[in-house]
């Protein structure tokens, strides 16, 4: 019987799993480490808020504004709320911090979800490569 | 590899483009409803519609701006027995804009209004009917929908300068 060589299938499971990998562990790297940093430096001052704010409009890719979970209900009263505010030439006043920090806290959330999900996909990339090298000793 | 999946890359890539290009406009009015109150008006009595009703944006990121379209209430054979043209500044993302627009109506231009919402133009008259009527949505259509589609951080940095 002629013996069946998957290498082929391991390494689109290597390859496939790796590339999305990078894409979002990039993606979500990046916000974690420069956007949210950026962020918080910015909403901590009352000067800077509305900069902050501006910041914090941009949704990170997994922690969408739309999405219709109970966390994302107070989030989107805060939009509403701060569009309209910085839309009719208001400021944002220094109680009103909270609120910036929940959009942050949706951002963070969304970026360690990124993450998570890079992690994951690394694993099964190197789940793969180690299927990928019994098959090919296995043929030698 | 990558050589042979180029067509589905792009393909992809386009169809990406596209989906977060589009901006969801707003089709149905939100509890469309008329006050309908009578005006003297030299010597003859008018009847002033106020017409309000609701337009959501439901975009996450998109502004409409400098808005301008046209509401139309239709009876239930399909024939226009009210345009209502309206203008609106903004409405924001995740925001419902209210429009409120004044009508005012002769005797004879009302009379089909009276009869879809079920008025007695004497009541009115008199005082007897407030004229205050809520209108189904199946008889109240959007048309002529032109505004201005802005990011909300462009907008929003805009104002900030």
């Amino acid at each position: 019987m002629k013996k069946i060589n998957d290498t082929k299938i391991y390494l689109s499971i290597i390859i496939a799993p790796l590339i999305i990998a990078m894409l979002l562990g990039s993606i979500s790297l990046y916000s974690k480490l420069i956007v949210e940093k950026k962020a918080k430096s910015l909403i901590a001052s009352e000067s800077t808020m509305k900069e902050g704010y501006l910041l914090l409009r941009e949704p990170q890719l997994f922690g969408g504004y739309k999405y219709w979970d109970s966390d994302g209900m107070a989030v989107k009263n805060s939009l509403r709320y701060f569009d309209s505010r910085i839309f009719n030439g208001g400021d944002i006043k220094p109680d009103e911090k909270i609120y910036l920090q929940l959009i942050l806290n949706r951002r963070s959330s969304g970026s360690e979800l990124g993450i998570k999900t890079a992690v994951f996909l690394l694993i099964v990339s190197f789940t793969g490569f180690i299927a990928y090298m019994i098959e090919r000793k296995k043929n030698i | 590899m990558l050589k042979c999946l180029k067509k589905e890359l792009i393909l992809s890539l386009a169809i990406l483009m596209g989906l977060s290009a589009c901006a969801k406009i707003p089709e149905v009015p939100l509890s469309p409803s008329v006050k309908i109150a009578v005006e003297k008006k030299g010597n003859d009595n008018i009847f002033a519609v106020d017409f309000t009703c609701g337009l959501k944006n439901e975009n996450g990121s998109t502004a409409f701006t400098d808005i301008i379209g046209l509401i139309e209430i239709k009876n239930n054979t399909g024939i226009t027995v009210l345009s209502v043209p309206f203008k609106s500044a903004a409405i924001l993302p995740f925001e419902t804009g209210i429009i409120q627009e004044k009508i005012e109506l002769t005797a004879d231009q009302a009379a089909s209004l009276f009869d879809l919402l079920s008025i007695k133009k004497e009541q009115v008259e008199s005082g007897e009917d407030q004229g205050n009527r809520f209108i189904e949505d199946q008889n109240v259509v959007v048309k002529n929908l032109n505004m201005k589609k802005t990011d909300i951080i462009e907008l929003l940095r805009s104002k900030l300068k």
